[in-house]
């Protein structure tokens, strides 16, 4: 009966569940789903990340390049490309061709969120002022689409970066060229990475954090909030209903809890160099 | 021509805080709605049509596709004019009222004249809301738009780069229902805490009220059969954006004090 409601009419379906303060994958409205965070899965690339959190999973891995400095900037910067893919085989509402436009949004996104952190100093990226500095490539491929995939490659970024050994490279002034090693790896030094938390709303007031299944597309309004330690770096919500300020003051309170988790499992992660599991 | 020169009743809020908000509505033939509007140092040209044809693949039964197009001032599109857009049509399908005319399409059309970037999200916001107002399109509500900026211990509306000076990056746009006085889509930029972020919406949501003053103050100048010289911007010219110079405004901004 469940099942023919869930088809007929899942928004009676789900406000039932929300009745009884339980979600269809038996969660409580302020629970996340359990997030395991593996770095260093692919050999290939300089820093490498898989994240996944309920069915949503995010594969992030960065690829340094030597490029010369913008003429438009400082050029003694390297720069950061992150690019999130949404491809066909996540799911089933995504199709072959140009990326669409949830990737381009999310991207730009992932973007905003590495600068507002500060997480990445891009004179760390300079090897000679004018000459020669680093681009970091950071591509992302969601795996699989189960809602919420801006938190989840968020974390993934975050992790990879964390993972990333640069090669060292030397510009030799005399012959002009550079002369890069490598085998020998240093780590960036990075500041607070940005961790982000999306709510759901529904009935204009009952959030709902980490969305999963149907709550991505039931829900009345979303709201991702971004935090790198004790800043905000970013809070978006962009349409559906509308919130009084008062639950907008408790999204940034459930947001910020979740972000502190996040951190925990992030640090963990870095320090022991394995698979961390956050139940 | 409409220029920010009214008081809010409260009397804390004046004209200053909206900084030089001129908009027009009509300024285009061949599209339904149309507005320009010039606030701060960011000047934003609107044009709407609809409802129109949709392409079958963007179609929705029950009700009008919103559809949005932004162009940036300079460059080649990327993926920051998508999330413009994307907060543009997420506000806009909150008030518009689409399901007045299913399957069909409503196009919105934003081009940048001219930006100082902090200003450009709630410019585009507004200025779309005067050109569907100027298109006739039915709405549940106002959406307005506003930018403030933390400085210290105070919130700026609006503020231009010289009155930026010890701002910390951070600030938020912020989209109310001018009616209900209810949050409709926020985007911030920078780093804010939680206590900065509280201000400056509480201080967004009545600057709101003052967007909405200057909307009517539009609309009825459209009505008004007073004769209104196009070109008659903000009394002093230094407060025009350099793009508006160029079009010859400076001449007659001179001169009239609209």
């Amino acid at each position: 009966m469940a099942a023919d409601m869930r088809a007929i009419q899942p928004e009676s379906l789900y406000k039932l569940h929300l009745e009884c303060e339980e979600r269809p994958d038996g969660r409580k409205l302020d629970a996340a789903r359990a997030t395991v965070v593996t770095r260093g899965g692919i050999t290939t690339a300089d820093g490498s990340a898989f994240c996944r959190s309920g069915h949503t999973s995010v594969l992030c891995g960065i690829k340094a390049e030597v490029c010369t400095p913008a003429t438009d900037a400082p050029p003694d910067r390297g720069w950061v490309v992150p690019n999130l893919e949404l491809p066909a085989l996540c799911h089933h509402r995504f199709r072959p061709g140009p990326p669409s436009e949830a990737a381009q949004t999310a991207s730009a996104q992932l973007l905003q969120l590495l600068d507002a952190s500060g997480a990445l100093d891009r004179t760390q990226l300079c090897i000679e002022a004018g000459q020669a500095v680093w681009v970091l490539y950071c591509d992302l491929i969601c795996l699989s689409h189960d809602c919420n995939v801006l938190d989840v490659a968020l974390l993934a970024l975050s992790a990879a970066l964390t993972d990333l050994r640069l090669p060292s490279a030397e510009w030799d002034a005399t012959e002009e060229r550079l002369r890069v090693k490598p085998a020998e790896r240093t780590p960036l030094k990075l500041g607070p990475l940005p961790l982000a938390a999306t709510l759901a709303v529904f009935d204009k007031e009952t959030l709902v954090l980490d969305p999963a299944g149907d709550e991505e597309m039931l829900c009345e309004a979303s709201v991702t909030v971004a935090w790198a330690g004790d800043s905000m770096v970013l809070l978006d919500k962009t349409g559906g209903c509308e919130l009084s300020l008062e639950a907008m003051d408790r999204c940034i309170a459930l947001s910020k809890k979740r972000s502190l988790e996040l951190k925990k499992l992030l640090d963990c992660c870095t320090q022991s160099g394995e698979v961390e599991k956050d139940e | 021509m409409i220029s920010a020169d009214m008081k809010s009743e409260e009397g804390d809020l004046d004209e200053d805080t909206i900084n030089n908000f001129t908009c027009e509505l009509g300024v285009l033939s061949q599209c339904d709605g149309s507005a320009t509007l010039c606030n701060g140092l960011t000047a934003v040209l609107v044009a709407t049509f609809g409802p129109v044809e949709v392409r079958q693949q963007r179609e929705l039964v029950d009700r009008s596709s919103i559809e949005v197009t932004f162009r940036g001032p300079h460059g080649v599109e990327g993926v920051e004019d998508r999330r413009v857009e994307q907060l543009v049509r997420s506000t806009l399908e909150q008030c518009v009222f689409a399901a007045l005319h299913p399957r069909t399409a409503v196009s919105v059309v934003l081009n940048v004249l001219e930006t100082d970037d902090l200003l450009l999200l709630s410019t585009c916001v507004n200025a779309a809301v005067l050109a569907l107002l100027d298109s006739s399109l039915s709405m549940k509500y106002l959406p307005a738009a506003v930018t403030c900026v933390p400085v210290g211990d105070r919130v700026l509306v609006n503020p231009l780069p010289s009155e930026r000076q010890g701002s910390s990056g951070g600030s938020v746009t912020a989209v109310y229902d001018t009616g209900s006085e209810r949050l409709v889509a926020c985007r911030t930029a920078g780093q804010l805490s939680a206590e900065q972020l509280t201000s400056c919406l509480r201080e967004a949501r009545r600057a709101a009220a003052l967007v909405r003053q200057l909307y009517r103050r539009a609309v009825a100048a459209k009505f008004s059969k007073e004769p209104r010289d196009p070109w008659a911007g903000p009394s002093r010219a230094e407060d025009m954006p350099p793009s508006w110079r160029r079009l010859g405004g400076q001449q007659t901004g001179e001169q009239s004090t609209s």
